[in-house]
């Protein structure tokens, strides 16, 4: 069943909130968050003609337009941040394994987002996914394509992380 | 099923229950990312995006009917006008005409009701919303005193050329109003592709 074309300002309305979330969780400052959300928007509103609900909530569907929009940013923010990072005398201290995490960490405009940042880029996915995007196990499974077991046990090893890194501080 | 595996249920339950509003005695790492991950966007971000996403409203512009509509309504309020304005200003010289005896009672409250017409016809040459409503009222009437004028052939001249011409300007209004919506669905068409551009 196709979706009708004039709903789209519904599931905007109904998303907005935890698409906004997801993505705030993602990158370091709000307003690259609003850049970023109005760009998935943009992205879901061009696609929204070829959305199949038969394979999937509208909400992971739009979760999906996230992850890559957000994967999108890091790759053009990836360029530019070793130079900002070495403006502020850290350079030498970046993570070649995680530099979201990395720079979560250094510049996250927000307690939340420093604390991500101590987390594995799959484990502070599931937490946005989770908390952020208010997804379920079965819904974060299919976005990661993992199996809903595996999508818990990120979310608890996250949880367990955060727990530690609350009590370091 | 382990301990730990247990433990994953336990967290995942935990987590369901806070994000639904319950849960106040969960573990308080969970509390404390379900109250700070869950911030309202701002006012200034939704107003970017409804700009994008949300249709555009139809415009001052396109509410205008088109040239054809407007002047068929128009022609058709002045054609009501003549004979209300006509009814009450010379009921006597028409009623003599047409052999029959004159009621001013009657001529005034037919006037009356021709004026309203008039008015109601005039709607369809102001905005295109009004104009199916208007064609659905007026043309009817048009079309009826269109036929009663055929009835006057020989009788009253003046009568057979303003109600013949009633009736034309009906079969003109509804031509008009059809032709104007299926422009108005094109250009809602085309408006739709562009904001989606």
């Amino acid at each position: 069943m196709q979706p009708a074309v004039g709903g789209f300002a519904e599931v905007y309305a109904e998303h907005v909130t935890p698409v906004w979330r997801y993505v705030r969780l993602r990158v370091p400052a709000d307003a690259d968050a609003e850049d970023v959300t109005s760009q998935v928007f943009e992205r879901a509103m061009r696609s929204w003609s070829g959305y199949d609900p038969g394979r999937g909530g509208v909400g992971g569907w739009l979760m999906g337009i996230a992850r890559h929009t957000v994967a999108d940013w890091w790759r053009r923010a990836g360029r530019e941040l070793p130079t900002d990072l070495e403006a502020m005398g850290l350079a030498d201290s970046v993570a070649e394994d995680d530099p979201e995490g990395e720079a979560l960490r250094r510049l996250g405009a927000d307690e939340v987002r420093r604390r991500l940042g101590h987390l594995t880029a799959r484990e502070r996915e599931a937490v946005a996914l989770r908390f952020g995007g208010e997804l379920s196990s079965s819904e974060i499974a299919a976005t990661l394509g993992v199996t809903p077991s595996a999508a818990r046990m990120l979310v608890h090893r996250a949880v367990t992380r955060l727990r530690e890194v609350m009590g370091d501080d | 099923m382990t301990e730990e595996n247990l433990e994953v249920e336990r967290l995942d339950r935990s987590v369901t229950e806070v994000l639904a509003g319950h849960g106040g005695n969960a573990d308080p790492t969970v509390l404390w990312l379900a109250a700070n991950t869950r911030s309202m966007p701002p006012p200034g971000l939704l107003a970017r995006i409804e700009g994008t996403v949300r249709p555009p409203r139809a415009s001052r512009a396109a509410e205008r009917p088109g040239k054809l509509l407007t002047c068929a309504a128009l022609a058709m309020c002045a054609a009501f006008l003549v004979q209300g304005i006509g009814n009450l200003l010379s009921g006597s010289w028409i009623a003599s005409n047409i052999g029959e005896p004159f009621g001013p009672h009657a001529y005034r409250e037919g006037a009356v009701a021709l004026i309203a017409a008039a008015v109601c016809a005039a709607a369809a040459a102001v905005r295109r919303s009004w104009a199916g409503l208007s064609t659905l009222t007026c043309a009817p009437l048009a079309l009826s005193l269109g036929a009663h004028g055929f009835t006057e052939i020989g009788v009253f001249a003046a009568g057979v050329a303003l109600h013949l011409t009633q009736g034309t300007l009906g079969l003109l209004l509804i031509g008009a109003w059809w032709w104007d919506r299926r422009h108005r669905d094109h250009d809602v068409t085309v408006r739709r592709g562009a904001a989606k551009r």
